[in-house]
């Protein structure tokens, strides 16, 4: 290997500060008295400063868009929107026509479309999913629409994994929790009870590092102002089979250890049970 | 002010002082994550919408302003990947052009304050534009005036050594990028 390869080899150290002792006191050496070597060098710390430009030159874009956007963009939403509901409204339009040639049929509710990576996916997506949810128009022999329930987070997407919550743009997995005991239960702001007793099992429990202790909010919506646990958004998963105010107990593999609802006053001494059989207290 | 709120110190009032104090951080954080630069915007309000709405899990075992930048580089991350909105982006820029892949946008740059020929940094645009993100995201942060190399490595959640490493060799893809095409 000769001087200038040596040299070459060593650079990534030495941008990582790394080289020390006689390979720094070698390197330099070399520099000092190769100029191929320290044009190599000085060729790449000229990048910084055009690196540099190229931000200030993005950030003048970044503002320029952002100020573009606050004059122009109503007009292209509003524009867009009403673009989309003709396109949408032609659509139904054709498939009512349509059932009404081949048979009368039932008003069709049109699920959510499936998620095709829950997990690149936040809940955020999901809002526009539910709103798919729609009736398609008034049935054809004049009986009236029955509403279509709004449907809430904890109801799986038909290719939903398993298990997946959100919390501020991150999605969580079983495997996040591998190698500690998860307790969670699917709660909303209306279930005061079964609010109360998470409540206090994480009181009781959550400080213990061994044990994740979390609610499921079965909406987005819902004011869960001052709740005393963590709480995460359903990602479209099955949560375990879990419905609103139920719970489930995983140890630290992932198998479920117990299940049932917060609604009933002796889940609390389940748990409590359960977990110092696990060791947690 | 909920418990986790009360343990890390920020209460909804301080939360809204921080994220004004920090927007023009973040916005530098986010042109630095984003591919196209015309989507930072978008990226820190969705980010600080997000650092609201999730910041029961701010444990307060690092500068808020890092933990709404981990928001804001998953948020580009994502953004990114989101078909739908680069569709409406030709929607709302379709009188600039704008490559949707590489995010290279072709008209002068508005600031030439660094004094580079403006061929040099638009042929610098594009071979940043072309780096992958590990490589991109670490070298446009140093470039953030006090940043850090701590602070990104925090931000971008990896070893310091790492970010060195990777800017190291973002630098090098540059040079030999810019290298190639003036022997060509």
């Amino acid at each position: 290997m000769t001087k200038c390869e040596w040299l070459n080899s060593k650079l990534e150290t030495y941008y990582c500060d790394e080289l020390t002792g006689n390979d720094l006191r070698e390197f330099q050496d070399h520099l000092a008295s190769c100029t191929d070597c320290r044009q190599q060098l000085e060729s790449l710390n000229q990048i910084d400063p055009l690196v540099r430009g190229v931000l200030q030159h993005r950030l003048a874009i970044a503002q320029m868009a952002a100020r573009t956007r606050t004059g122009r963009p109503r007009v292209f939403k509003w524009a867009l929107a009403a673009a989309t509901t003709l396109a949408v409204a032609g659509v139904l339009l054709v498939i009512g026509v349509r059932s009404v040639q081949e048979s009368p049929a039932p008003p069709i509710a049109v699920h959510p479309p499936a998620l095709q990576s829950p997990i690149e996916t936040d809940g955020i997506k999901k809002s526009s999913a539910e709103e798919q949810n729609v009736n398609l128009g008034k049935p054809l022999d004049g009986t009236p629409v029955q509403p279509v329930p709004q449907p809430y987070l904890d109801d799986a997407l038909p290719n939903g994994p398993e298990f997946a919550i959100a919390d501020a743009g991150q999605t969580y997995t079983l495997e996040a929790y591998r190698g500690r005991v998860l307790l969670f239960a699917v709660v909303s702001s209306d279930q005061k009870l079964a609010v109360s007793t998470l409540e206090q099992i994480y009181e009781a429990f959550g400080s213990n590092g061994r044990v994740r202790i979390l609610g499921v909010a079965r909406h987005r919506d819902d004011d869960f102002r001052g709740a005393k646990f963590p709480l995460f958004v359903n990602n479209g998963s099955k949560l375990l089979g879990a419905k609103a105010g139920e719970f489930r107990m995983l140890d630290a593999t992932g198998k479920t250890k117990l299940e049932g609802s917060l609604a009933d006053p002796a889940s609390a001494a389940r748990i409590k049970s359960e977990l110092g059989q696990l060791g947690i207290r | 002010m909920n418990r986790a709120q009360a343990q890390a110190g920020v209460t909804d009032a301080e939360f809204e002082l921080a994220a004004r104090e920090s927007r023009s951080f973040l916005m530098q954080i986010a042109v630095a994550s984003a591919r196209n630069p015309i989507d930072a915007e978008d990226i820190v309000q969705e980010a600080l919408m997000r650092g609201f709405r999730g910041i029961r899990r701010f444990r307060g075992d690092c500068p808020l302003r890092v933990w709404l930048s981990r928001i804001v580089v998953r948020v580009a991350i994502n953004h990114h990947r989101s078909l739908s909105r680069r569709l409406k982006r030709w929607v709302f820029f379709g009188d600039f052009e704008v490559d949707p892949e590489g995010g290279t946008i072709e008209f002068d740059p508005p600031d030439n304050s660094m004094n580079v020929p403006r061929e040099a940094m638009m042929d610098m645009n594009k071979h940043v534009s072309m780096l992958p993100d590990e490589f991109r995201m670490p070298l446009l942060m140093l470039a953030i005036e006090g940043l850090t190399i701590p602070e990104i490595a925090a931000i971008l959640e990896i070893p310091p050594g790492t970010v060195k490493s990777r800017i190291f060799y973002g630098r090098k893809r540059l040079r030999d990028g810019l290298e190639s095409k003036r022997k060509r």
